[in-house]
């Protein structure tokens, strides 16, 4: 039955259909065939997979990315990002990076941060010079540093399914986040050195323009330090900081800068339930596959089937990772997130390693898989805004993809630098 | 006028979460909780959830692989396109068919502080499930006449 339901799943795939139809139709046999449990809690598993108080965060936190742009933040942050890094080699590529640790404090999506940063900066980048495949692949890798700073979707995704905390997950993903933030710094400016691309601002800025500068920007900076600081002392949950942020940027965006108003809200509030009607389809109907392959037993015959080839908690990492890189390649990330991480992460588990320490690594990874053909969606995200075919766009990512390799190796080596801050402080 | 009516009640079901859960959190923080909240909020949120996903399949939101499909002649790739559309259809009807009568059983059941009827959280699949059917009705009404004009 696992079998057939794969081998569904995959076929669907790649016929085209939309994936969270194809999650459906693989694991309706289940419930026609097998007899065991009637059809109408297919249904049931659709309503109950959305009746959950974390995952409202969800909703919250994309609705909030989404206010971004329309309340001046996002233009205020831009300003600060090319101040701290412009004077750099490769000034403009060194602010979007920034500019994404930034988002990243307040928006919790990689695809939504590629998107809006190859909007805004894409085209000043390529006009300063720069290739458009460089430039669509730094956009692209910086993207995700989105990913693991707080408030993150892909952790609480994780969370959720799994049952792990969100709040130690996203203080768990602040240290990783600075880290790949460094490395990709790093990356840059030996790839601008190379090309000879040039600083964006004329010489180091002032102490007063930084200040100045800094002020205008300190209601975003300063959001994801009340987040931790409401988590740590119990203030509030995952899913009330979401609403919290909601009434936060809208309060910035009405009466600190003036530049949000009735219809601009409006707007943010379309485009947020466009992304949620995406990402919640795919929600329900995994919550309908993850339930027809438990009564199938997937997880435990997976554990059985990796304990048969190694007991060594090492391969068992990189078996599971490989399992991983080659999914990310073909699945959107929610999807990845919710359909694989229940099924591995007992086994990894049960090799001795991390629940929080192994949902960063995840979520990291996954989200890699964004950037990677035949199916990346942070990549055609940004090749589509700047014009950019996704040959060129692998081409060029080679050495950022090396930069990934020794990231990740660092991460998995040294499980202190994600379990630090969670356990000094939870 | 359709897509609107049904943009403003998705609007409204979002901006009544955020609003509650708000409230909430801090009636919470100041020592009265509100007991119902988390019922209502959930109660809103799956209605929210498939009027979403009816919004998303209009907006072409729902990915799938293209690889296949890309590489296919046009006159092809639309028979596939109308084969999955076709499926689909009789996947809503079949899960529709389901929705309703999981509705009729959850009806007698009352559940939470609030005691309400389990079916007013179940019928949301009823509603939601008619209007994708509905959307992807259109769409592949659309697919056939468009093969129909070459």
């Amino acid at each position: 039955m696992l079998l057939l339901i794969a081998a569904l799943f995959a076929i669907f795939l790649i016929i085209g259909m939309p994936v969270a139809f194809a999650l459906m139709l693989s694991s309706i046999p289940v419930f026609l065939l097998t007899g065991t449990m009637p059809p109408t809690v297919a249904v049931q598993k659709m309503v109950t997979a959305t009746q959950s108080f974390p995952l409202l965060a969800v909703p919250f936190f994309i609705f909030a990315g989404n206010l971004m742009n329309e309340t001046g933040i996002t233009e205020r942050l831009v300003k600060f990002a090319r101040l701290l890094t412009g004077w750099m080699a490769g000034g403009l590529a060194q602010v979007s990076i920034i500019l994404s640790l930034m988002m990243g404090g307040i928006s919790g999506s990689a695809v939504a941060d590629a998107s809006m940063e190859s909007r805004l900066l894409g085209p000043s980048m390529i006009k300063q010079g720069y290739s458009k495949a460089i430039t669509a692949v730094i956009l692209a890798f910086g993207s995700i540093i989105t990913a693991t700073i707080p408030p993150s979707i892909g952790l609480i995704l994780f969370g959720f399914i799994n049952e792990v905390s969100i709040g130690k997950l996203f203080l768990a993903g602040i240290i990783p986040g600075v880290i790949l933030t460094s490395l990709l710094i790093l990356t840059t400016w030996i790839v601008a050195k190379r090309n000879g691309y040039a600083p964006d601002t004329k010489g180091l800025p002032t102490g007063r323009e930084l200040w100045l500068s800094f002020k205008d920007s300190i209601w975003a900076l300063a959001f994801p330090i009340i987040l931790i600081v409401g988590f740590r002392f119990g203030f509030f949950t995952a899913t009330e900081a979401g609403a919290f942020l909601v009434f936060y940027a809208s309060f910035i965006g009405f009466f600190v800068y003036r530049e949000l108003n009735w219809q601009k809200l409006y707007q943010a509030m379309q485009a947020t339930i466009s992304d949620l009607g995406m990402v919640m389809l795919l929600i329900m109907m995994a919550g309908v596959l993850g339930y027809a392959v438990t009564i199938e037993r997937a997880p435990q015959q997976i554990t059985e089937f990796v304990t048969t080839l190694t007991n060594d908690p090492m391969l068992i990492l990189m078996l599971i990772v490989a399992l991983l890189v080659v999914s990310g390649m073909f699945l959107e990330g929610a999807a990845n997130i919710l359909l694989i991480t229940p099924i591995v992460l007992p086994v990894l588990i049960s090799a001795g390693y991390d629940p929080i320490h192994m949902g960063i690594l995840i979520v990291i990874l996954i989200n890699f898989g964004g950037l990677t053909p035949p199916v990346g969606v942070i990549m055609f995200t940004v090749c589509g805004v700047l014009g950019v075919k996704t040959g060129e766009f692998t081409k060029a990512s080679l050495p950022f993809m090396a930069t990934m390799l020794i990231f990740f190796i660092i991460m998995a080596a040294f499980p202190v630098l994600t379990l630090f801050l969670p356990n000094a402080m939870m | 006028m359709y897509r609107k009516i049904e943009m403003a009640s998705a609007v409204l079901l979002l901006l009544g979460i955020v609003l509650l859960v708000g409230i909430a959190s801090v009636s919470r923080a100041v020592g009265s909780p509100i007991i119902w909240s988390v019922e209502i909020a959930q109660l809103l949120f799956v209605w929210l959830c498939m009027l979403a996903a009816d919004i998303a399949l209009q907006d072409g939101r729902h990915f799938g692989l293209l690889i296949l499909l890309d590489n296919l002649s046009p006159n092809i790739r639309r028979l596939f396109e109308i084969f999955n559309l076709v499926v689909l259809m009789a996947l809503l009807l079949l899960l529709f068919t389901y929705a309703w009568k999981n509705a009729i059983l959850m009806h007698p059941r009352l559940i939470g502080a609030t005691q309400m009827h389990a079916s007013l959280v179940h019928a949301s699949m009823v509603v939601g499930l008619a209007l994708l059917m509905r959307t992807m009705g259109i769409q592949l009404f659309n697919k056939i006449r468009q093969k129909a004009d070459i």
